[in-house]
């Protein structure tokens, strides 16, 4: 069941600005999750007279990690150690890595390093990024030699992402290539941040929809579908999962000014 | 920056974004946090476990009194979940609460946590294995002289793209001199984008940048040094910075063999 999209926002890479202020931020190992165990930690903030900035926190199986800045400005030097020995001290923690913002005002975690998505690392691309790429390689080749190489680009890419995608299946114990594609590859999309997508299986064909993709909406205005790397993902990911050729065409383009970006797959 | 002692290793959070549970159905609840208060997330999960839902994944992040909380249980047959909802919104603090359910036994992919954001700036997220596929392909397909060519201007074109959001924090922070926003922004955001350990040291106006576990070196090997990518990127971020050309040679590839990658920068001073 799906309930209407909310988008609830979760911030990926930590960056904290507080301008003026001495920040510090605190990685915590959870050994033993236990009820309480994060009002642990805030009451020994607030015996310390500290204001929390950012918290989180994360357990899977009864272990996990907090992550959380605090301003320690006017604070004696001593306070990182203080506040190391108070958070020991308390049940179900373990480690405790700490960084200290080298500019006031700034801190950007390092702590938190790899990022991962079970047993595959992750690392994030700017809209900004994509954009800049994008629109100076297409001034640099032209169009049309930009288009065909993003779509190579995006091809290769997209047999990649399927590795993973048949990874998770396979442990979810999912082994159907029709299965892979519609509980796996769909979602996979959107839980990448690249576009809401959802999936309609027919006849040798499946129409895939996105919202919100990241390339048309990263592109300029066009007169025609225009997400040749979408395209090139998609029928990367597909070759992989089908093991047989696939062929995608791009039905609609929210940069030609569809409401959203649609996607049919001939195999 | 310090981190606690030479022998501590990272312990990342993961981020929930897909959970594996196999035989077993799940669920995600999200929480909206409209206002923090010590013992919030205890009488969230006493919710859960007071009907015996076994909670595989908890995250929870507030910042200046708000925030989210996501819980992903394990759903046993009778739990009435429009009841659990109601309890969720009444506790104090609470504000909506959303709820998706898997659509297959075992495997929860969430919807809802879309898009991703650093503070206004939309992210996307890129796996390991996509660069590795690529880069492989690009090179059977063209040789390694063009393909490590199309990398490099890849990486180019993203590296004066992601420098974009570093001017736009250095404003914020009031960073001004370049040497500062490379050091104290550009650096550290590397290896908080995923990408690799930064790190940078100057030694007669040549800047030695060392990258532990870089992505672009991560299970590949090459005889040489080989993250193309990885070149691109700092050398359009640095120009964009300095607003002028600088030089840049790979001369460590953990892809060699070397204990991390490390780059040989030269910055004409203005």
């Amino acid at each position: 069941m799906r309930e209407g999209s909310a988008g609830f926002r979760v911030p990926l890479t930590r960056v904290t600005i507080s301008p003026g202020d001495r920040l510090a931020a605190f990685l915590i190992e959870v050994t033993r999750d236990r009820m309480g165990i994060i009002r642990d930690i805030t009451d020994v903030l607030r015996d310390l007279g500290l204001n929390l900035h950012n918290i989180s926190a994360y357990a899977e199986g009864g272990k996990g990690a907090i992550y959380l800045v605090v301003n320690v400005s006017g604070k004696p030097e001593s306070i990182v150690s203080d506040i190391r020995n108070k958070f020991s001290s308390i049940d179900g923690i373990g480690r405790i890595l700490y960084q200290i913002s080298e500019k006031d005002g700034l801190l950007i975690d390092t702590l938190n390093f790899p990022l991962m998505r079970y047993d595959d690392r992750i690392f994030t691309l700017t809209e900004e990024a994509w954009k800049t790429l994008t629109s100076d390689l297409t001034a640099i080749l032209g169009s049309e030699a930009y288009h065909a190489i993003i779509y190579r680009i995006g091809y290769e890419m997209g047999k990649g992402f399927a590795e993973n995608y048949v990874d998770i299946a396979r442990r979810a114990g999912i082994e159907e290539p029709m299965d892979v594609i519609r509980y796996v590859m769909s979602g996979m999309l959107a839980a990448s941040g690249w576009g809401r997508s959802s999936l309609e299986i027919g006849e040798n064909s499946l129409r895939i929809k996105i919202e919100e993709n990241l390339e048309a909406e990263a592109s300029p205005k066009s007169n025609e579908p225009s997400c040749y790397f979408t395209k090139g993902v998609i029928t990367g990911a597909l070759t992989r999962i089908l093991r047989s050729p696939v062929e995608v065409r791009e039905t609609r383009c929210k940069a030609a000014g569809d409401e959203y970006c649609e996607f049919i797959a001939r195999y | 920056m310090t981190r606690g002692s030479p022998e501590d290793r990272y312990f990342p959070i993961e981020i929930p974004i897909l959970t594996i549970s196999p035989g077993k159905k799940l669920s995600i609840f999200y929480l909206e946090v409209l206002r923090d208060r010590p013992g919030i997330l205890a009488e969230v999960t006493e919710e859960f476990s007071s009907r015996g839902m076994n909670i595989v994944h908890s995250l929870a992040h507030v910042e200046e009194g708000k925030g989210l909380i996501i819980i992903v249980a394990e759903r046993p047959d009778g739990v009435n979940i429009e009841e659990l909802k109601g309890h969720l919104g009444s506790i104090e603090g609470i504000g909506s609460v959303e709820y998706e359910e898997s659509h297959i036994e075992g495997l929860l992919i969430p919807y809802h946590l879309f898009p991703f954001l650093r503070g206004t700036v939309r992210l996307v997220a890129l796996n390991a294995k996509a660069i590795t596929s690529l880069s492989e392909e690009l090179s059977k397909i063209l040789g390694s002289s063009a393909s490590g060519a199309i990398l490099f201007r890849i990486g180019y074109e993203m590296g004066k793209g992601f420098v974009i959001g570093h001017l736009k924090i250095a404003e914020r922070v009031g960073i001004k001199d370049p040497f500062e926003i490379l050091r104290h922004i550009s650096v550290p955001l590397y290896a908080s984008s995923g990408y690799g350990i930064a790190s940078l040291e100057e030694a007669g106006g040549v800047f030695s940048l060392r990258i532990r576990e870089n992505f672009e070196a991560v299970d590949r090997k090459s005889k040489e040094p080989s993250c193309y990518m990885t070149k691109g990127m700092w050398k359009g971020g640095l120009e964009r910075i300095f607003n002028r050309s600088i030089s840049i040679e790979e001369v460590k590839c953990k892809a060699r063999g070397d204990e991390y990658c490390e780059f040989k920068i030269e910055i004409p001073r203005g």
